[in-house]
């Protein structure tokens, strides 16, 4: 039997390669194999979210994937959200004026349903909002905060067009 | 990490693929989008020795074919509603895009795998049904055809035969009906209780499919205009009600009949 596979991913634009077992989850390569933390595993089920990146520009939940299935993907992690100059993404500070989050542990999943929604919807309402982070679970906040994050970011990014 | 060692293989022709699984099928677990059989090996609740990732076998597409929406079977649930294909078929497109589990999960769960999962109380079963699909399915000694009423034979049971994989679906486009789609779940992000799958002709006669209810999906034929009697003949359908964690399956027999009325006022 095989021992190892090669995979070849770019994280957040940086080109990175490993030989890895085939039973290694995407988030565990993610996370160990290459060492960007922030993406958090929760349930290892599908059900909360907390393992979200992007793969190939499609918002994905990276425990339902085989690291060897993404081969050849580009990633980005919720390091790669925040600008290069030190700032914070508008998405990411309408949570922090809006106490969209105590934790954390859930920000992967809202961060990028958020930029998902607000990229092929700038003027959500509530009720879309509500649908859009239905596959992430917050053990903080009670959502509403989350809600009213949303609505400032995708209001803030709109009006700076 | 998955606890034991298996070959990962990710053929890049389904024809490849169908040899590979045919050359050990009882070891060997087929990855679909893998938002099911990914988790399971991680629980331990499956144990492989190969693993076949379609991922390269050129399932993913949707397209039209002589009056029917043909769908790979690697194609997913956000495929589905982006597709000018499949907006031919509003009850697909409606029921792909009320899948839970947020974007994440319908930017990788496939149509196909939810076919051969075959777990009643999903969406694909019984709008496959209610919409009369066919199912094309591929062994290492070529194809064969399956109507989707044939396909689902139980719970988490299907008419694929060791060493066959799923290739496509085939829907008819339904000249001259409307077509709705109703599902029926207590919370935002639950999977479906009940669904309802109804085709509307011109002169008011419907078809109704109920999913999730069942061990199978039941179909009932009658009147648009006469929604109490389908109702009637839609709970009297359910004689092997299913439960599980979501509902008790008396329960889903007693809904079916509003369900049933309901994707009949849903049909556009
Ligand atoms: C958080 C969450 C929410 C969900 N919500 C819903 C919901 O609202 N409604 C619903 O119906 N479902 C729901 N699901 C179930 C979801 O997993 C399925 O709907 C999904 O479509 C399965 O597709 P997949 O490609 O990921 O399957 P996989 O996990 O790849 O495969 C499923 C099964 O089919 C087999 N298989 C896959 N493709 C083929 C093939 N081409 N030929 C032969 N065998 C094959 C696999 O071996 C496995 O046994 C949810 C799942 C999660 C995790
Ligand atoms: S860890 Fe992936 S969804 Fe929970
Ligand atoms: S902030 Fe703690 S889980 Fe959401």
């Amino acid at each position: 039997m095989s021992d190892t596979i090669h995979i070849e991913l770019t994280i957040n634009g940086a080109a990175k390669s490993a030989d890895i077992d085939p039973r290694l989850l995407l988030v565990e390569a993610i996370r160990d194999t290459f060492g960007y933390k922030g993406t958090h595993i929760g349930c290892l089920t599908g059900d909360c979210g907390a393992c979200t990146i992007e793969l190939n520009g499609e918002i994905e939940k990276s425990c339902l994937v085989l690291a060897a299935s993404a081969d050849g993907g580009e990633i980005r992690t919720i390091e790669g959200i925040a600008p290069d100059d030190g700032g914070l993404h508008p998405v990411q500070q309408a949570f922090w004026d809006e106490y969209g989050f105590q934790c954390g542990y859930c920000l992967p999943g809202m961060l990028f349903a958020a930029l998902d929604l607000i990229e092929s919807n700038p003027t959500p309402d509530e009720a879309q909002i509500r649908h859009a982070i239905s596959g992430n679970y917050c053990r903080c906040t009670g959502y509403n905060n989350i809600v009213t994050s949303i609505q400032t970011a995708a209001q803030r990014m709109a009006a700076a067009k | 990490m998955i606890k034991n060692r298996f070959q990962y293989l990710a053929p890049t022709s389904v024809e490849e693929a169908a040899n590979l699984l045919a050359a050990s099928p009882g070891d060997t677990e087929v990855i679909g989008g893998g938002t099911w059989v990914v988790v399971e090996m991680t629980a331990g609740d499956r144990d492989p020795r190969r693993v076949i990732d379609l991922k390269n076998a050129g399932l993913r597409y949707i397209r039209e074919e002589k009056g029917a929406v043909v769908i790979g079977a690697r194609a997913t649930y956000t495929d589905v509603v982006r597709s000018a294909a499949a907006a031919k078929l509003p009850a697909l497109v409606a029921m792909a895009a009320g899948v839970t589990g947020g974007g994440q999960l319908r930017n990788r769960a496939t149509l196909g795998g939810s076919a051969c999962y075959g777990n009643p109380s999903s969406d694909v079963p019984g709008l496959l049904v209610g919409l009369g699909a066919t199912l094309t399915v591929r062994s290492a000694g070529g194809t064969r055809s399956i109507a989707a009423a044939d396909f689902f034979t139980g719970p988490l049971r299907t008419a694929l035969q060791t060493g066959e994989l799923l290739e496509s679906m085939t829907i008819p486009v339904p000249a001259g009906m409307k077509q709705g789609y109703y599902k029926f779940k207590l919370a935002e992000s639950s999977w479906p209780i009940c669904t309802g799958t109804a085709l509307v002709g011109a002169d008011g006669s419907a078809t109704v499919t109920i999913g999730a209810a069942n061990c199978r999906p039941v179909t009932v034929t009658g009147s648009a205009s006469d929604l109490d009697g389908l109702a009637r003949a839609a709970e009297a359908a359910i004689t092997s009600p299913f439960s599980d964690t979501l509902a008790d399956g008396e329960y889903r027999k007693q809904i079916a009949g509003a369900i049933a009325k309901r994707a009949v006022k849903a049909a556009v």
